[in-house]
């Protein structure tokens, strides 16, 4: 069942992506991929949490991502999620895609640029 | 640890709250205090059901979340109630265990196919003769070969006889029971050995025959499966034979026995029919097709060998209806059938008490409703509860069905054909599992659908004391319906009782009690040795009397012949009659207690050389002579004109075969003048079988140390072995009536209680305003009473009609017996009404004060 999308903003799919490239950099719990995802984009893109923690399990359930309880730097135990070798893979997949969407979109939109 | 699947719902809601606490701190961080910091966090957050939900559904989808809900509320609605909840597990598992062991009877003996490769090919073909009543007679060697030449429908055709042998070279003399078979049976059954070989052509001709095959459980019970055992000489019936091959493990239910080849030790006379055929339909043949041949090449016997097969035609049947025949079918299907009346009651009785249950849950439903639960969700929670009470009862009734299966096995059909293939297979756990499923709906749906119409605001308004409408009504007709069913498997059950109770004390021509009987099969001399034999027997200490004869009462087998009658008689000198014959010496009837009205009994002198001599019984004297004194006249044996026999005693009719069974014309031989093979004695004793046989043994081993004194038993325990098919239907009916009367009886007392109680109020006040008990008591027993005469008048209105299909399981009582009718109303009325009048009673008494302010 899909979630729905609280808050147009980010367009479905691009969510995965946005975790996945979040977790490039390392294991990473859910708050600290919402906290990354706002600053990286100097909080243009903010993520639901409606829709995160939903993702994150779709993400699990397919196997991109693992998940575990784990202690952090500030003693807390929190619940790490680790990208898989799938997961890289996938964000692979998604990024050319994401690639090709844009340069699409630039051509639509500014088509003399484009041909250069 | 980083594992894979869902981590559960404990698992995401620390997850949420350990990212809360974490946001909290860092808003604290930022100057906001605790308070602020936590709302703040949890603002950001949103709606934590909705996301653990949304969460959830990535890996559940709604409906398995929504029964999952249903069924871990339906264990706690369980366990709140756990009396009700015990008692309607057990109800189930009582049904479905009962009616799982029936099934995995009818499906082993009736439904599976045969263990045979393409057994639907596999035939029995039998000699028939409509004018004398006879459907399954066997054949000779000539008629087998006949019919192997002529016929053109079969693949291949077999024969095989059983009987029984005494071996040596296994310890002790035995005396095993033996199938003699020619050598293509095997092929024809698509058998092969499990060690050595099958019989060939070589061993199937005359002079050959020095060869045997053990059977797979003999050869296990008496050579502990050893594979050295070929080439090993047993001595049969004084004759060496070699141990040629180990037939593969049993697939009927047979004994542990040798295998011999048939036709060195078959008589190849057209007169000696003792063959049963079996063959293989060639494909695309049909049994009608095989069937009509036959009858053209009986046509063409009848005029080839008029003396011989004149008047018989062929019956072609289904191999697994010669091996099961009518009887079993009929029986098992009986039984079904009455299980599965059985089981509506049990749901009925579920359904009304579920119902009364759902009525006290009014208030909790309706909140339920009001708080948005959908009807079909409220109907799916309530099927869910009485799916769960139905499932953990079939799952416990499967495994008692276990111990019924092996009850099967061991005690109530070891007679039955296949009984050793009953057993909880693949087949009986499916059966099972509907029985249950279906059950439990049946059972839930009348309440389930009760709650799902509720109306909201008057659940609500009347604290559960208010009835959803037409429940009431729906109540009443569970309980008539009880009632009913409990009425039909009562008339059932008194209906075969009675069968039972006229079986066993039916007039059998002889007195059962106090004999014992024992087989023995001398080898030489045989009537000298039991002229010798039965003198010392009478001598032994407790024995009164003693005699022997060719098949005793109540036992397998059979003897039959056709008798032209000599002289003047009521019979044409051309007609005949089909007449039973057995070998008898002198002092049988005496044991048996069966009189001989006319003439004398045979004596040690009737011997070879003295004058052919039989006594008749009174079917066949009459049948013959009519009313005239048969002494001294004669009958022609078997027709062909040799020399007749003079009838020099007429003896009393006795039930020889069966005692629903009546007495057939019958003559016998005296043993003086031959005896084949074994004779069974029969011994009119004070003593005991335990103590008689060691005495027996002795005397035998004085005349021959190599004889094995087998198969002793007391005459009771022959009849009551008869008697086995009846008495297990007789049993299990009533047992099945007896539970289905119970039920019936707690239902309509669950429903008046409910329904006293509803009136507790008003009974109250007529009591506060002066009403006596009686006046009380009174509209509650009507109202109960109107239940039973309505549920009384319906089974009735059933049973009639029902119990005709049982008309063939019946002796001496006819479907619909009024008798019967009327015992099986009146004690379902006793029980019922009393059931009634109880709960009335208590509420005639209460405190009108007490039940006034309970409110």
């Amino acid at each position: 069942m899909a979630t729905p999308a609280k808050k147009p903003g980010i367009i479905q799919g691009t969510l995965d992506l946005l975790i996945l490239r979040t977790l490039v950099f390392g294991p990473l719990h859910g708050h600290g991929i919402v906290k990354h995802i706002k600053s990286v984009t100097d909080e243009v893109l903010t993520v639901e949490h409606g829709s995160l923690y939903p993702a994150l399990q779709r993400l699990e359930k397919v196997g991109c991502i693992t998940s575990g309880w784990e202690a952090t730097d500030s003693g807390r135990e929190m619940k790490l999620y680790r990208m898989t070798t799938k997961g890289r893979a996938q964000l692979r997949a998604e990024e050319s895609k994401w690639a090709q969407l844009t340069e699409a979109m630039t051509r639509l939109l500014r088509p003399g640029q484009a041909r250069s | 640890m980083a594992t894979r699947g869902f981590k559960g719902d404990d698992d995401l809601q620390r997850e949420i709250r350990q990212h809360l606490e974490l946001d909290a701190e860092e808003r604290r961080s930022e100057g906001l205090s605790p308070d602020e910091a936590r709302r703040a966090a949890a603002m950001a957050f949103g709606n934590v059901a909705a996301v653990r939900e949304d969460a959830r559904t990535v890996w559940f989808p709604l409906w398995l979340q929504q029964a999952g809900q249903d069924l871990r509320y339906a264990f706690r609605v369980a366990r709140r109630t756990p009396a009700f909840t015990l008692g309607a597990i057990l109800i189930f598992a009582i049904g479905i265990s009962a009616s799982t062991t029936i099934f995995g009877a009818l499906n082993a003996v009736v439904l599976a196919p045969m263990p045979f490769a393409e057994s639907d090919r596999l035939v029995r073909l039998a000699q028939s003769n409509q004018e004398r009543g006879v459907d399954a007679f066997s054949v000779s060697l000539p008629l087998y070969r006949d019919w192997q030449v002529r016929s053109q429908s079969f693949a291949s055709m077999a024969a095989e006889r059983t009987g029984a042998v005494t071996v040596l070279g296994l310890g002790e003399p035995r005396h095993i029971d033996a199938t003699w078979l020619t050598h293509d049976m095997y092929p024809l059954l698509g058998l092969s050995p499990a060690l050595g070989r099958a019989f060939q052509k070589t061993d199937d001709e005359k002079g050959g025959g020095q060869v045997v095959m053990l059977s797979h459980g003999l050869w296990r019970s008496a050579f502990g499966a050893d594979p050295q055992v070929l080439d090993r000489v047993l001595t049969i019936d004084g004759r060496a034979h070699t141990i040629i091959g180990v037939a593969p493990p049993d697939r009927l239910n047979t004994t542990d026995h040798v295998l011999l080849p048939a036709v060195p030790f078959t008589e190849d006379r057209r007169g000696y029919a003792d063959l049963n055929v079996y063959a293989r339909l060639k494909p695309g043949v049909s049994i009608a097709q095989a069937s009509s041949e036959m009858a053209a090449i009986a046509q063409q016997l009848g005029r080839d060998y008029p003396d011989h097969h004149r008047g018989w035609g062929v019956t072609v049947t289904p191999l697994a209806e010669s091996v099961v025949g009518p009887g079993a079918p009929r029986m098992l299907y009986l039984l079904l059938t009455a299980v599965g009346v059985l089981l509506l009651v049990a749901c009925a009785n579920l359904s009304s008490l579920l119902l009364v249950r759902a009525s006290a849950r009014t208030r909790e439903i309706a909140v339920r409703a009001a708080v948005g639960g959908g009807r079909g969700r409220i109907l799916r929670q309530l099927l869910t509860e009485s799916l769960l009470l139905a499932g953990v009862g079939g799952a416990l009734g499967v495994a008692l069905s276990f111990s019924g299966m092996r009850l099967w096995r061991t005690t109530l059909a070891t007679d039955l054909p296949r009984a050793g293939e009953i057993g909880v297979d693949l087949w009986a756990l499916t059966f099972a599992f509907l029985v249950s499923a279906v059950t439990g709906v049946l059972a839930g749906i009348a309440p389930a659908r009760q709650m799902a119409r509720l109306d909201v605001t008057r659940g609500l308004r009347d604290g559960g004391r208010s009835v959803a409408a037409g429940s009431h009504w729906s109540r009443n007709a569970l309980v008539v319906g009880q009632l009913a069913l409990s009425v039909v498997l009562l008339s059932a059950a008194g209906l075969t009782m009675r069968t039972l109770s006229h079986l066993q004390s039916v007039d059998l021509g002889f007195t059962s009690t106090r004999i014992v009987t024992a087989h023995i099969a001398p080898r030489e001399r045989p009537e000298a040795f039991f002229i010798d034999l039965l003198q010392r027997v009478r001598a032994l200490p407790d024995v009164a009397m003693a005699g022997a004869t060719s098949h005793a009462p109540m036992t397998r087998g059979n003897l039959s012949l056709h008798v032209f009658p000599v002289g003047a008689a009521r019979l044409a000198p051309t007609e005949s009659v089909q007449a039973d014959w057995r070998i008898v010496t002198d002092g049988y009837f005496g044991a048996m207690e069966t009189p001989v009205l006319a003439g004398r009994d045979f004596s040690v002198r009737d011997d070879e050389d003295a004058p052919k001599v039989i006594i008749v019984n009174q079917t066949l004297a009459r049948m013959v002579w009519g009313d005239r004194d048969p002494v001294g006249r004669q009958l022609d044996l078997g027709g062909g004109g040799g020399d007749p026999a003079t009838v020099v005693g007429l003896v009393r009719d006795t039930r020889h075969h069966d005692p629903a069974v009546g007495p057939s014309p019958t003559y016998y031989v005296p043993a003086a003048g031959g005896v084949w093979g074994s004779m069974t004695l029969v011994i009119r004793t004070g003593a005991d079988a335990a103590t008689l046989v060691p005495r027996l043994r002795t005397v035998v081993a004085e005349l021959d140390p190599t004889l094995p004194v087998y198969d002793v038993n007391s005459m009771d325990a022959l009849v009551l072995r008869r008697l086995a098919p009846q008495r297990l239907i007789a049993g299990v009916l009533t047992g099945f009536g007896a539970i289905a009367l119970v039920l019936a009886v707690l239902g309509i007392y669950g429903v008046m209680a409910f329904s006293t109680r509803q009136r507790a109020r008003e009974t109250a006040i007529r009591l506060a305003l002066g009403a006596t008990r009686w006046d009380v008591i009174r509209p509650l027993v009507r109202e109960g009473g109107a239940l039973v005469v309505a549920g009384a008048a319906l089974g009735l209105g059933a049973a009639v009609p029902l119990t005709h299909l049982m008309r063939s399981l019946l002796v001496d009582v006819s479907p619909g017996d009024p008798l019967t009718m009327g015992a099986a109303v009146a004690v379902l009325s006793a029980a019922a009404m009393l059931a009634c009048y109880l709960p009335a009673r208590r509420a005639s008494r209460t405190n009108p004060l007490r039940a006034l302010r309970g409110d």
